[in-house]
């Protein structure tokens, strides 16, 4: 491909020559680069969102995408007023990359374990707090944290996220050296990303990463959802003496055990979100969530089957690591207590089932959905429909948004819930995460119909929050116009990790967890409720 | 006496670690394979310049250019008719450069304090900084070109006078910017300086220089269909700056290892103004070469704030520090000789001296004591400033040795072993039984060696994808959509996983994973990036014949 060089052309590249060598500036920049288009400040994907056009597989600014109406619950109508603003912001799965209790190396088996490492992992706490300053730009009534706060159950994880959520001096890293683990230029292993030998290189990343930052804060009032990451190790497994010394040990496997052999019904690739990803990758669904809506890829289903297997693997050569004291691993209701003294909420009955008034007219209902015993799939404990049923009598006349970790429609017991919300015309959506996904489907009952909506994760691409604003609108119905926020951290972190993020081939990208335009910057209408 | 042996020590510590660089350098030329990671592509480069092809072409998987003037290139393909084009070509180049910029650093402090041992000073700390430069004096890599040609260049322009003057050194600097773009950075104080104190030799060595980056740049440009421009130009500005540097460069780059030189420039300067007087500093000796020096130490500064800048860029700043460290030792230990960096005297290298003081001075004071290591009359009496003769000299000798020791560095280390030798042999048979062609993305080289293709650098294909300059990827990335195919590329073999994705989606779709690696023992570069060819893909097809006896899994 060449270009036809005219003398214009000649005498321009002349000058810049010239002009850099008057100026002595060579490196300095401006030497012929276009003005690239800047992302916006508060993270508003309405004003500017990241693509990547050419396909080269680097994500740059790019322009933003309005919101487009949604009318499967209700025909348009005006707003007349807005009743609350809220963050979402789920799944930042802050974690401690170099804890020997990580299981990295199940990584290259591919899906159900593609969790198990990230390019970007050691920059959740950064990507964390850039999503904050972007919930602080929007200034909200209230922020729904959706859960999977942390990663591994670790004590200094959950320290490092609320750090970063209050606003103190957040401390990244664990060990001595803050980083010691498979991404070090020094291990030989070509399957990990390594920033300081594998493209596109960072140099220093891995100490950048693990220095100390001061968390912006969430700013306002915050709501805390549980999630299986939050309670269980790798989110799945509830933590066993096993676990708790080699989290707290010297020794980390980080090599395929030898002749390590998967257990059936644990096959590589037998959940790769295949056709789920697919479907979600080519736009919006219609109808109701059926069949696979909840997947997640933080781990496979069966703790049992992954515990046998983790107890094979655990067996093969291992590497010394700095313990750290840090790592502890935490029981679920020391969990449940950090976080709801953390954000001012009462737990009952040890599970974080709670509601709340947020803004003018509208009600949040927060169901805890972790499994105790293990497993990352949502469960509906038997007590709670009823305390459900009694929240949204409570209500009264305000609008209900269901808030929950796993989606209702692909947990156990989920269908009983679901029943509930139908016959209540009040409820106008149900949010959740676990899925990474950025996905909006209407579920249409005889009562006027809610919107189910996940929120993308923090931690795979596209590394989004949400914002819902829920509006009043003419003849008694009601709208959410809802738009995704990108992380906006100053300084190059936060902008790296989303492009590895994106580049990562087990991750976000190749499995269209960004969702289509309709998962994303839309208004949901919902016509006036019908009694 | 005392003073003999504190002068042969400071010249023992120089000789040292030259001579050691002279070793290690003699047992690395003849290695055939890379002492850095991108040290092949170099040589891609040259060839493709022996070959009679353009260095600057639109970016595709065959061939991206680099972000370099030329001339590095272009004298290695000019060696290579001579010997053929490969690593002992562009090495020899390299060695030859490295050993110039020695010699012009002892040169130019030898001329101008008269100081013999004072230069031989200046060039072993050079010398001696080889491994915190990353060992690349030697390496097949443009900087030792470009830093002896920008040491020339100032070397020349303390002597130089008249128009004359001024256009040899506007030539000098341009093939500098020729051979490295950031000696613009490195001469623009000195340029400055000219201006202001000979005008003459200042403004001839700007039009100069100017007329011939004007020129060269619109040639290359015409010849090049526009793509010169994008590599040397857009593509460097629009690469991202690292975070953290703008202080680690001084503690550790700079201050951190050299601590003891930094002490001796300090008392140099000291003593140079309690006896010149702050009031000469303008037009004298020690202004020229401070410039100099701090033009040297910002063009490393911005080199390192450069994402991907490696110690090799601390190369000039080093150079610098040698120079005002070796100017610094002359300044002890000249005793009450007249002539000195002020001038101020008839002998005086200050600017308005004129060009007989370019050593003029030293040859007429040297050889008074014949048997003086530094060549220089013992003072009568001391004037003001000055250290006693010993005191001074044991002074620079415990400094000299102090920071030679600091910068001793293991010698084995530097050298490939036998096992390298064999993993490389290694590599080649393997990538010589392989079908068709192969891309080695980090190390294409060794593939064009196989007689397996000619291919981009990985490392180049990155920087033209991350650079805002967007026509080169808009080029690059649709070659890669297609060139495994029309390129007819049978196998890949990758560094790391996570380079996959540059090749991605065919090396996804239509190639798997081999089972084992494609060395049984890494082939990892001597110095730089500890990466390795291992990731072996093949194309489906010929995974299913088990090419290479391979046998291939999934990913």
């Amino acid at each position: 491909m060449t270009r036809r060089l005219t003398r214009r052309h000649a005498l321009a590249r002349a000058l810049a020559a010239a002009s850099a060598v008057a100026a002595g500036a060579v490196t300095a920049g401006g030497c012929g680069a276009p003005d690239a288009p800047r992302p916006p400040a508060d993270g508003s994907t309405r004003r500017g969102a990241y693509r990547d056009p050419e396909g080269t597989g680097v994500l740059a600014p790019g322009r933003g995408e309005p919101l487009s109406p949604r009318t499967e619950l209700g025909a348009t109508a005006r707003s007349t007023a807005v009743l609350a603003t809220i963050a979402h912001l789920t799944d930042a799965h802050v974690l401690d990359a170099a804890s020997p209790a990580r299981v990295t190396f199940l990584d290259r088996l591919g899906a159900p374990f593609q969790s198990t490492f990230r390019p970007q992992e050691t920059l959740t706490a950064q990507v964390l707090a850039g999503a904050l300053y972007a919930v602080r730009a929007l200034a909200p009534d209230a922020v729904v944290q959706g859960g999977d706060l942390i990663d591994n159950d670790q004590a200094n994880e959950l320290a490092l996220a609320l750090a970063v959520l209050r606003g103190g001096r957040a401390r990244p890293g664990s060990g001595p050296g803050g980083y010691f683990g498979v991404q070090s230029p020094l291990d030989a292993d070509p399957f990990y990303y390594r920033p300081d030998l594998d493209a596109p290189r960072h140099p220093g990343l891995l100490a950048a990463a693990a220095r100390p930052f001061a968390g912006p804060g969430i700013g306002g009032r915050w709501h805390p959802v549980l999630g299986d990451h939050d309670i269980l190790v790798a989110g799945e497994i509830a933590p066993t003496p096993q676990t708790r010394a080699l989290a707290l040990g010297d020794a980390a496997l980080w090599d395929l055990p030898p002749g390590l052999r998967l257990p059936p019904g644990l096959t590589s690739g037998a959940r790769g979100g295949g056709a789920d990803a697919a479907g979600a990758a080519a736009g919006s669904t219609a109808g109701t969530v059926a069949g696979g809506a909840g997947f997640s890829p933080d781990g496979p289903p069966s703790p049992g089957l992954v515990s046998a297997f983790l107890a094979q693997a655990l067996r093969g050569p291992k590497v010394s690591v700095p313990p750290d004291p840090g790592r502890r691993e935490l029981d679920a209701p020391e969990v449940v207590r950090a976080l709801g003294a953390a954000a001012g909420v009462a737990p009952r009955r040890g599970r974080l089932d709670y509601t709340v008034a947020v803004g003018s007219g509208v009600r949040l209902v927060v169901l805890d959905l972790a499994r105790r015993a293990g497993g990352s799939g949502g469960l509906v404990a038997p007590e709670q429909p009823a305390w459900l049923e009694r929240a949204l009598a409570g209500a009264g006349g305000d609008w209900v948004i269901v808030c929950s970790h796993q989606p209702l429609a692909g947990a156990e017991g989920g269908e009983r819930v679901l029943a509930l919300l139908d016959r209540d015309p009040r409820v106008l959506a149900a949010i959740a995460g676990h899925t990474h996904r950025n996905r909006i489907v209407p579920r249409v009952t005889a009562r006027g119909g809610y919107w189910l909506i996940e929120t993308a994760s923090l931690i795979d691409y596209p590394q989004q929050a949400r914002a819902l604003r829920v509006l009043a609108t003419e003849g008694g119905g009601a709208a959410i116009e809802t738009w995704m926020l990108d992380h906006v951290l100053p300084g190059r972190l936060g902008t790296i990790s989303r492009q590895l993020a994106y580049l990562d081939a087990q991750g976000g990208r190749p499995h269209g967890y960004a969702g289509g335009p309709r998962d994303r910057n839309v208004t949901l209408y919902r016509r006036a409720v019908s009694r | 006496m005392t003073r003999r042996v504190a002068l042969a020590a400071v010249a023992l510590a120089a000789a040292a670690p030259l001579l050691v660089y002279l070793w290690v350098a003699a047992h690395r030329i003849g290695y055939p394979y890379e002492l850095d990671w991108m040290e092949g592509g170099s040589v891609g480069l040259a060839a493709r310049a022996a070959g009679g092809h353009s260095l600057y072409a639109a970016p595709s998987l065959a061939y991206v250019g680099w972000t370099y003037t030329p001339l590095y290139y272009w004298v290695s393909a000019a060696v290579g008719q001579l010997i053929g084009v490969g690593f002992l070509t562009l090495r020899l180049v390299s060695l030859v450069a490295s050993l110039g910029a020695m010699a012009t650093l002892a040169w130019i402090v030898r001329r101008d304090t008269g100081v013999r041992v004072a230069g031989l000073l200046a060039a072993g700390l050079f010398a001696a900084t080889f491994r915190i430069s990353g060992a690349w004096l030697d390496t097949g890599r443009v900087d030792s070109l470009f830093v002896a040609l920008t040491l020339l260049a100032v070397a020349w322009g303390r002597s130089a006078r008249g128009v004359r003057g001024g256009v040899g050194l506007g030539v000098l600097a341009f093939l500098a910017f020729f051979t490295k773009q950031i000696a613009l950075v490195a001469l623009v104080p000195l340029l400055g300086y000219l201006l202001l104190t000979r005008r003459a030799v200042g403004v001839a060595a700007l039009l100069t220089l100017l007329g011939l980056v004007a020129g060269s740049t619109v040639a290359l440009e015409a010849a090049s269909g526009g793509w010169y421009g994008y590599y040397v130009l857009d593509e460097l500005a629009g690469q991202a700056w690292a975070q953290g540097v703008w202080v680690s460069f001084w503690t550790d780059d700079v201050l951190g290892p050299l601590w003891p030189l930094a002490a001796l420039i300090l008392a140099g300067a000291v003593l140079w103004a309690r006896r010149a007087g702050l009031r000469q500093w303008a037009r004298s000796g020690a202004a020229y070469y401070g410039l100099a020096a701090g033009g040297l130490i910002a063009a490393a500064w911005l080199s390192r704030l450069h994402t991907g800048g490696y110690a090799n860029v601390l190369m000039p700043a080093y150079a610098a520090i040698a120079l005002l460290a070796g100017l610094a030792a002359g300044e002890c230990l000249r005793g009450g000789r007249g002539a000195s960096l002020a001038g101020g005297g008839g002998a005086s290298l200050a600017g308005g001296g004129g060009a007989s003081l370019a050593g003029g001075g030293g040859a007429t004071l040297a050889g008074a004591r014949g048997a003086s290591l530094a060549r220089i009359s013992r003072p009568r009496a001391r004037p003001r400033g000055r250290l006693p003769g010993a005191t001074a000299a044991i002074g620079v000798a415990v400094v000299a040795v102090a920071q030679a020791a600091l910068l001793a560095y293991p010698i084995a280390a530097q050298l490939p072993t036998s096992a390298d030798r064999a993993a490389g042999a290694q590599l080649l048979a393997r990538l010589r039984a392989l079908p068709g062609n192969v891309v080695v993305l980090r190390h294409p080289w060794y593939a064009a060696q196989a007689g397996k293709g000619s291919f981009a650098h990985g490392e180049a294909i990155t920087d033209v994808l991350r650079s805002s300059a967007r026509r080169g990827p808009l080029a690059l990335s649709a070659s890669l959509r297609t060139a495994l195919d029309a390129d007819h590329v049978d196998a890949v073999v990758l560094d790391g996983r996570f380079d996959a994705h540059l090749l991605a989606p065919a090396l996804a779709r239509e190639f798997r994973l081999a089972s084992s690696a494609i060395t049984d023992v890494p082939l990892y570069p001597l110095t730089d990036l500890r990466t390795a060819p291992r990731l072996l893909y093949v194309r489906v097809r010929a995974a299913d014949a088990g090419a290479a006896g391979l046998a291939a899994t999934a990913p």
